[in-house]
């Protein structure tokens, strides 16, 4: 490890001064003779530079290795081979020692380095976790606790240490977490138990804790995160959710009741309409108990939409598979809207293949009535209203086509919405709620099916749906 | 010989037009009214009558408690549910309490005669 630069490095000061002393010793021995005492006093500078320098050590060892050999060589006379031998070993030695020294020096450095440094990566890691941390001794009392932990309890942590950990369990949930400590101890308890933790101004909060024990010791790392905000948003939405089943059910209550109340001044005045069939009138009276029966017959329709409505939200509605032909059903559906189509003068083309389907013909008739009275309905007179059924193996295609006033496309994809109006100003086409495309979606989504629409504003509209010929029988949803 | 028939309803209006259609009609003759199911029970066992018209929605007791009550007395007694709660739960559950048929408002005087046949000619053929 090198110093910092800008520095006095005085290891290397103080190394370099007992080189030179060692270099000059030797000198002054060996000019006197003396050549086997001062080689050790070698090994001084070498295990410094080895212990400061690491394998660096092994230059000095060079150099002196070298000023042994130079002066063995300059003040020996006669200089034996013997001699010039065993100066060589002591200079190979200084070095092998110099090597071995910085070798296992390095090795001892690196591992404390790596010691230091993942000391560190844990400390920060528990000091800035976002999780109250602490370190729990015996199960009881806290050795150490981080940031998250001084907020979480409003201690400081010179505070928190040696305090015990029940102490910021609030009593009645005591008992039940020394029982999760002891169980994970044991490894059994789950990996996180809820309780009330209790803060230095006696808040308490609810925190969702893990007690975690450290493998070979007896300590244990519990993590508490501050879970009360989650549970009282959670409060708040159950009670919202529970209020708005609440209005739900009053709205579905207040629909059934108001179609029994509705229906129920209907009865006389479809009834004694019938009476009045029965009456001779004159074609003025004719005329008008028609339409008395006309308007009578359209309010129960709009009256049983909104009954359909009401079932279909409280998930009511049942499927009940029967095995019919389409292009029957589509007849007899055409056939009861013929005085619609008279009154407009539409022409209706019907191409539709004699299938056989298994579904729930009531349902599929309240499909096919339901889209060509919106033909109908949004077509001007003299229009044309095309029904194709095309048979695709697994399932039917069924289209039913006008050219009526056509929806924009910013509707378009939201007309299947129940109460979605397209026009609700004062200018709109009367005589609609808004629901029958609306029970159509339902009714094809309860088939397993599908429904869309295309369309061009002042051209017309097409809208298809597709259900399976083989329908099996369920309850919504 | 006519069918006599007690019309239990509520509302004076439907009594009027039941009692007009069954009189138009020409089997029927009028035993008596009731305008809720605790009456409806009295008058049948008073009247004895042939057929019963019973509205479900009623003040004091309701139809079906008074179809319960009345085939409980009498479990021959042929009963005819007039309502306008259209949802089949209910007609269901009148069917279970004994009730023989099932008539939605509004309805005209055909439904009314056709509903009635059918009925007679259920109880004739037992």
């Amino acid at each position: 490890m090198t110093d910092k630069p800008g520095r006095v490095d005085y290891k290397l000061i103080i190394l370099l001064a007992l080189l030179l002393a060692c270099v000059l010793l030797s000198v002054l021995l060996a000019s006197m003779g003396k050549i086997a005492v001062y080689t050790h006093l070698f090994y001084i500078p070498i295990l410094l530079a080895g212990v400061w320098y690491k394998r660096r050590a092994i230059y000095p060892a060079l150099i002196l290795g070298t000023a042994h050999i130079f002066t063995t060589l300059f003040f020996f006379n006669p200089l034996s081979a013997t001699i010039l031998m065993e100066s060589g070993e002591r200079a190979g030695m200084l070095i092998v020692v110099a090597y071995v020294i910085g070798l296992v020096s390095e090795r001892c450095a690196t591992a404390q380095e790596e010691l230091r440094g993942a000391k560190e990566f844990y400390r920060v890691i528990f000091e800035y976790a976002l999780t109250a941390l602490c370190v729990i001794e015996d199960g009881e009392l806290i050795s150490l606790a981080n940031r998250e932990f001084e907020h979480l309890s409003g201690y400081s942590r010179d505070e928190i240490r040696g305090k015990k950990w029940v102490d910021f369990i609030a009593d009645e949930d005591r008992e039940r977490v020394r029982n999760y400590c002891e169980e994970r101890r044991r490894g059994g308890a789950p990996a996180c138990c809820l309780f009330r933790f209790v803060s230095r101004d006696g808040e308490v909060k609810i925190v969702n804790s893990c007690v975690e024990p450290i493998p070979g010791t007896n300590k244990c790392i519990a993590s508490l995160l501050d879970i009360t905000e989650l549970k009282n948003k959670e409060e708040e939405l159950r009670e919202t959710c529970e209020r708005l089943q609440e209005l739900d059910k009053m709205k579905r209550d207040f629909l059934n009741v108001a179609y029994h109340e509705m229906r129920s001044p209907l009865a006389p005045i479809v009834g004694y309409a019938s009476l009045l069939e029965r009456v001779k009138l004159d074609d003025k009276g004719r005329k008008y108990l028609a339409n008395i029966e006309k308007c009578a017959r359209e309010l129960e329709k709009m009256i049983n939409r909104m009954l359909e409505l009401a079932r279909l939200d409280g998930k009511k509605v049942e499927l009940i598979p029967s095995e019919f032909t389409i292009n029957r059903v589509v007849s007899e559906v055409v056939k009861s809207l013929e005085p619609e189509l008279r009154e407009k003068g539409h022409e209706i083309a019907i191409n539709v293949p004699e299938i056989v389907v298994q579904a729930d013909k009531q349902k599929v008739v309240a499909i096919f009535t339901n889209l060509l009275s919106n033909a109908i309905k949004y077509t001007p007179a003299g229009g044309r209203i095309e029904v194709n059924v095309e048979d695709r193996g697994e399932d039917i295609c069924a289209c039913v086509a006008d050219t009526g006033v056509g929806i924009a496309k910013e509707h378009l994809t939201r007309i299947f919405e129940r109460f979605y109006m397209v026009d609700t100003s004062l200018t709109r086409k009367s005589g609609s709620l808004g629901l029958g495309l609306a029970i159509v979606k339902e009714y094809v989504k309860l088939h397993g099916g599908r429904v869309w629409a295309t369309s061009e504003v002042g051209k017309g509209s097409k809208f298809f749906f597709s259900i399976p010929k083989r329908a099996r029988p369920r309850l919504k949803y | 010989m006519k069918k006599r028939v007690l019309i239990v309803e509520d509302a004076a209006y439907m009594r009027e037009m039941l009692e007009e259609m069954l009189d138009q009609e020409g089997k029927y003759e009028i035993a008596g009214f009731a305008t809720n199911g605790e009456e409806a029970v009295a008058k049948y066992k008073e009247l004895k009558p042939d057929l019963v018209t019973m509205d479900l929605v009623m003040e004091v007791m309701d139809g079906i408690q008074a179809i319960k009550e009345i085939k409980k007395y009498d479990p021959e007694a042929l009963i005819l549910v007039i309502t306008a709660l259209g949802t089949p739960e209910y007609r269901d559950r009148a069917l279970e309490a004994g009730a023989d048929e099932y008539l939605w408002k509004p309805f005209t005087i055909k439904n009314l005669s056709e509903v009635l046949d059918k009925l007679l000619m259920k109880r004739e053929k037992r």
